[in-house]
């Protein structure tokens, strides 16, 4: 988790990432971000991530994400 | 006899503006009157019917594309899905080692008849929305190659609601072959989904997962929702009657006679008509979630408060949503989730570090995507500049991110101060009215050279009675526009906040709910810009 | 059931109280007759309501061409007539229908004159049902007058008849020479009149009848507005509904027309040059009828007179 909060905050600094769940809702990660997002978590968990997971259901809090990545590790 | 010719003497014609009599006070009552009393089983074949008449009623024989667009969702949703269960089969009989290539030729299988119904789909919108644009600007290269060829410059009458219809089709599509959705094997239902009549103009464009099974379960009318319904139709009435319409012979004018004016003017012209936009298009999309809603539909909405962004790409998620969501879920993240993208992010990120490198993917990505959106909103180069101006701004945007970033930490500003807030906001709305000048004007060169003289030329000349009258507004009309401007700012606020004002009214007693209809009706009624004072001007006319 | 009982007693109830409010609307902004300067700002046409009970002697309906070929203050200065022209721009006639009908609440002319070009204007739907709608509830019709109460309540403007004096008519010295390159050639064709618009005009030729005035159509000269098929087309409505039909773009002798300077914008429409001999023809028609007295030395019509004076002045 710290790692991915790390992640998170080198693409978006200033949030805090532990508590807020409208990233996606609030504008904080815009598409752009979520690209870089989506490429590194792709890199450093050796996962893929599907386009139709993209969306706002997996990727509006930290832990949202992370248990989007331990979904995907396991499928794999 | 005079009812007759009453009723077929423009009524038809008149059917694709909601705000239209022949809308609100005949087509609209009795549709909810024959849905009423049909019984619960057949209320969505009633539904049917009605888009269907809707349509035929505005585009006539033009309905053929919309049951064409019906047909190829119906069958290369099955297609898809039948690929799709013939792959599963296949692989579970292989070892695993063999599967990768197996998979890539299902995989490009299916690829194959979401290309083929792009090609129906999107060809058909093509050519007739793109033809004569295109065969324009080919006779003007060839003229200025001093070529003598000329190909014919053709002109096609479009189906109503086809650039939304089309785009609504193909997401349908290629939610099936993400797998997002099963391929319904029923075309009524498909049809259903495609025509139901008050998103079928001026969208939103809806998702299949949305609206097909609310639309296939269509159920008795609740008095709740007719209430509520009919007070969000009354909301965008208000904003459509009441500012936009005022300000449309104003911004015509300006727009008609841009150099007449001083730079003050045009800028002001370019404000008005940002008003005017926005009043139009959100007050129709009130009237349509708000005539879905007495059916007891839920459609998306399309606008959220968007003038309070800060920022143009946050702009783009309040603004026209369903669009902003369409292009990006399928043209943006079609291209950066292919596999030859996905490639190039990771080494460009290895070269270029975390910021910079997924920006070479994502700038292609997002160039696809505004020239799609400039070229979506209509066949001229005014539109494409619209388009690649938003570009521009979201792309430098991103790319002075870091640096603004260093910036704000140098000079000691929080960024998260109010007062920086409301600048952004304001910068938004610059960046906004700037980019409606282009869109609105009469042409990308009329559009440039307004936007010259509102740089160069920026002051204000005699602003006195006279000329405001001249251009079609009165005191009394700015006063009122104010007003309810304050109104609508003020509704903005509290749904910012979550708040929902019929929410709130629903709560209270009798005289506080009837009185905050009446209060609209009337509102509506007194200072709505119809009748006479508003009709078209002769410019004699306008002196007096 | 029961509930559906509830539920409809509480929408009947609901429509009842907003007919109410409705009516009551009405009553505020219907003018009475005392009007003011904002009232003709909003509508110029209100100025006939302002104007004294039984003192019009001809009224002009019609569209651009009729507030501009048609100039009440001449024939006063010229006959002693009294005239009041109620032209919109792109008049349609249920608009048309409307301003008759105000005329003739407290009104009683000796003719109509009906410029033609609006008839060929298809009436939209919207704006006709709304005109039947202002029938029941004038508030459709009058809601704008919300400006003039605003100004009665705030401001001291008095009684605007110095601003009215042009009655309807819009001047311009502005000349646009127009070519006369096929103009009224001969052409056997039709254009037919639509039966929504007959019908308007059926009911306006029924209005005029039931308050003694007589309704006559004409054609005032454009080159670009008006043809033979339009003619014929007019002259078989006029055929059938029995009404006088004057087609001035042929009498080009009796009405001599100068295309070089006669016209503000190539033919469209008249200036002042060219509808001061179109009203002078009317004139002399007018004046041939015995029930049309001279009122030019009659005090009760001094404020005639007077906004003679300040038309002359302005223009």
């Amino acid at each position: 988790m710290e790692r991915l909060y790390e992640i998170l905050e080198d693409i978006q600094p200033d949030v805090d990432y532990a508590t807020c769940d409208k990233l996606i809702d609030a504008h904080i990660l815009d598409s752009l971000a979520l690209l870089s997002l989506v490429s590194e978590l792709e890199e450093e968990y050796d996962i893929t991530i599907p386009t139709i997971e993209i969306n706002q259901n997996n990727f509006n809090s930290a832990k949202k994400i992370m248990d989007l990545i331990l979904r995907l590790k396991e499928d794999y | 006899m005079q009812s007759s010719s009453f009723l077929l003497a423009g009524a038809v014609s008149k059917l694709s503006s909601f705000f239209s009599v022949s809308y609100l006070f005949m087509f609209l009552p009795v549709s909810i009157l024959l849905y009423f009393i049909a019984p619960k089983k057949l209320k969505k074949y009633v539904l049917l019917t009605e888009s269907m008449l809707f349509f035929w009623l505005i585009s006539g024989k033009l309905i053929v594309y919309l049951l064409f667009a019906v047909l190829i969702m119906h069958y290369c949703g099955i297609w898809l899905n039948s690929l799709q269960d013939e792959q599963r089969r296949a692989l579970s009989d292989l070892p695993r080692e063999e599967r990768k290539p197996r998979k890539k030729r299902f995989e490009r299988k299916q690829n194959a008849v979401v290309s083929f119904s792009v090609i129906l789909l999107i060809g058909t919108l093509l050519v007739l929305k793109y033809s004569s644009f295109f065969s324009t600007n080919i006779n003007t290269l060839f003229d200025a190659l001093k070529l003598d060829l000329r190909i014919p410059v053709p002109s096609y009458i479009m189906p109503v609601g086809i650039s939304f219809f089309s785009l609504q089709a193909l997401s349908y599509i290629i939610d099936v072959r993400r797998g997002v959705v099963k391929a319904d094997r029923n075309p009524v239902r498909l049809a259903l989904f495609l025509s139901f009549f008050p998103q079928i103009v001026e969208g939103p464009i809806i998702r299949y997962s949305q609206t097909a099974m609310q639309l296939w379960n269509a159920d008795r009318l609740s008095l709740r929702n007719l209430k509520l319904g009919m007070q969000r139709i009354m909301f965008g009435m208000i904003k459509k009657m009441i500012i936009a319409d005022r300000l449309n012979p104003f911004v015509t004018n300006i727009f008609d006679n841009y150099t007449k004016f001083e730079g003050g003017m045009v800028a002001i012209g370019a404000i008005a008509y940002t008003i005017q936009l926005y009043m139009d298009f959100s007050g129709s999309m009130d009237v349509v979630i708000g005539t879905a809603q007495i059916f007891g539909i839920s459609l998306p909405e399309n606008f959220r408060q968007p003038f309070f962004s800060k920022s143009i790409s946050e702009f783009w998620t309040r603004w026209h949503i369903t669009l902003g969501t369409w292009f990006k879920d399928y043209i943006f993240l079609s291209i950066t989730g292919s596999a030859k993208m996905k490639k190039l992010t990771s080494s460009a990120r290895k070269k270029i570090g975390n910021h910079y490198g997924p920006l070479l993917a994502g700038s292609a990505a997002l160039f696809c995507v505004w020239l799609a959106n400039g070229l979506w909103h209509g066949a001229a180069w005014n539109y494409i500049f619209f388009g690649l101006y938003h570009f521009a701004l979201i792309l430098s945007g991103s790319l002075i991110k870091p640096l603004s970033r260093k910036f704000f930490q140098a000079i000691k500003i929080d960024p998260k101060h109010t007062a920086y807030q409301i600048f952004q906001m304001l910068r938004t709305g610059l960046l906004v009215v700037i980019g409606e000048l282009f869109f609105r004007a009469n042409g990308f060169r009329n559009g440039w050279r307004m936007f010259c003289r509102m740089i160069s030329d920026f002051h204000f000349g005699a602003v006195d009675g006279t000329l405001i009258r001249k251009l079609g507004l009165d005191m009394y009309d700015c006063i009122i526009i104010a007003v309810t401007l304050l109104i609508v700012f003020a509704v903005s606020i509290l749904h910012e906040r979550g708040i929902s004002v019929r929410a709130t009214v629903e709560k209270k007693n009798v005289a506080v709910r009837w009185g905050f209809c009446y209060a609209m009706m009337a509102y509506i009624i007194m200072f709505g810009a119809y009748g006479i004072g508003y009709a078209a001007v002769d410019p004699l006319y306008a002196q007096f | 059931m029961k509930v559906y009982l509830k539920h409809i007693l509480h929408i009947t109830v609901f429509l009842i109280i907003f007919v109410v409010i409705l009516l009551g609307l009405s009553r505020l902004v219907v003018p009475k007759n005392g009007l003011n300067a904002a009232d003709t700002d909003i509508d110029q046409n209100n100025g006939i309501i302002g104007e004294k009970e039984n003192t019009i002697d001809v009224l002009f309906l019609g569209d651009s061409e009729a507030y501009s070929a048609f100039v009440p203050m001449l024939l006063w200065e010229q006959y002693g007539i009294t005239s009041y022209c109620c032209g919109t721009s792109a008049q349609t006639l249920d608009n048309t229908e409307s301003y008759l009908m105000t005329c003739l609440e407290r009104q009683t002319p000796e003719y109509v004159i009906l410029e033609t070009d609006t008839i060929f204007r298809e009436a939209s739907f919207d704006a006709s049902f709304l005109q039947k709608a202002n029938m029941v509830f004038p508030v459709f019709l009058y809601h704008d007058r919300w400006k003039s109460i605003c100004n009665n309540i705030f401001t001291q403007k008095n009684k605007n008849e110095l601003k009215d004096y042009a009655k309807g008519y819009k001047y311009t010295d502005a000349v646009n020479p127009a070519s006369v390159k096929g103009y009224m050639k001969a052409d056997k064709t039709v254009k037919e009149v639509s039966a929504l618009n007959k019908n308007y005009i059926s009911n306006i030729n029924e209005k005029c009848k039931s308050k003694g005035a007589k309704l006559i159509l004409v054609s005032t000269p454009s080159t670009q507005n008006w043809d033979m098929a339009k003619h014929n087309g007019i002259t078989q409505l006029a055929d059938e509904l029995k009404l006088e039909y004057i087609d001035m773009n042929l009498l080009q002798k009796e009405i001599p027309i100068n295309w070089e300077k006669d016209t503000r914008d190539k033919g469209d429409h008249l200036n002042y040059a060219g509808a001061s001999k179109v009203t002078r023809y009317l004139g002399e028609l007018f004046s041939k009828n015995e029930r049309m007295a001279d009122h030019r030395s009659d005090p009760d019509y001094e404020s005639w007179n007077r906004s003679l004076a300040e038309f002359k002045k302005q223009f």
